[in-house]
């Protein structure tokens, strides 16, 4: 099955949970799309639309998240677009070192990997208008997942 | 299904046993549950984690914080129940490396 669907959703993180149903439903029509890799959807999507909330209510805007979906027979795409005012990729700072004791001083900055080693394909493009988060979900996993 | 906690007290250790998805919503709710543990200190926790089949960065997240919490009281948190597909994303953020995780509860009770 081929198709596509738009979400159109609240800034409120109950919802996130709904759009990982709903999304992950969608993915399973595919029957190329194994549990795992369909596991892998759900937490791409669950990091991107928390970065959006986050980005949005830290600027208190309450412009609806879009959602958009579109399923292939061989990958699933998904993109998250929020209207916050945007970051540089390049300007995340990474993480200390697993062993060491300042790690525990971090409780964010986990998502951004996450997305990239999860999915086959990540684009963000961001700006003072917004950041749309392009993902592709391959049937056959590229990474080592 | 938000994330509930259900507690209980085996020697010197709390269980907190978690149901349902440790995301941006449930984070919250374990990161409030931990504060309240170590205030009244319980130092020692164990999170049950048999009823929870999501985790992301959020509530990798939560996690993090309860572990510098009860570590800068002198005690520790440990994890059981964590099935395969979480330890995987442990594993990806090398998590795995920080945390004591037992496959069984029994290890961490008396």
């Amino acid at each position: 099955m081929t198709g596509e669907i738009e979400l159109s959703i609240p800034v409120r993180v109950d919802y996130v949970q709904l759009v990982r149903a709903v999304v992950g439903s969608l993915a399973s029509t595919n029957p190329e799309l194994s549990t795992a890799r369909i596991a892998d959807l759900r937490l791409v999507i669950s990091e991107a639309l928390t970065n959006a909330i986050r980005a949005q209510e830290k600027n208190s805007i309450s412009e609806r998240l879009i959602v958009l979906c579109k399923l292939t027979d061989s990958a699933i795409e998904v993109e998250v677009r929020d209207k916050a005012t945007g970051f540089e990729v390049d300007l995340i700072p990474d993480l200390p070192p697993t062993e060491s004791p300042e790690r525990l001083q971090h409780e964010r900055g986990l998502g951004l990997s996450i997305m990239r080693e999860m999915s086959d394909g990540l684009e963000i493009e961001s700006g003072p208008e917004g950041t749309v988060v392009h993902m592709t979900i391959n049937s056959q996993n590229s990474n080592n997942s | 299904m938000n994330l509930e906690i259900h507690r209980s007290v085996e020697g010197k250790n709390v269980f907190l046993g978690l149901i349902g998805d440790l995301d941006m919503a449930g984070a919250p709710v374990l990161r409030q549950s931990i504060v309240k543990e170590v205030s009244q200190g319980n130092i020692f926790l164990v999170l049950d984690f048999a009823g929870v089949h999501f985790i992301d960065s959020s509530g990798l997240g939560s996690i993090i914080g309860g572990l510098r919490r009860v570590r800068s009281n002198q005690g520790n948190l440990f994890l059981v129940g964590v099935d395969d597909e979480l330890q995987k994303i442990f594993r990806l953020c090398e998590l795995d490396k920080i945390f004591k995780m037992d496959s069984n509860r029994e290890t961490f009770s008396g």
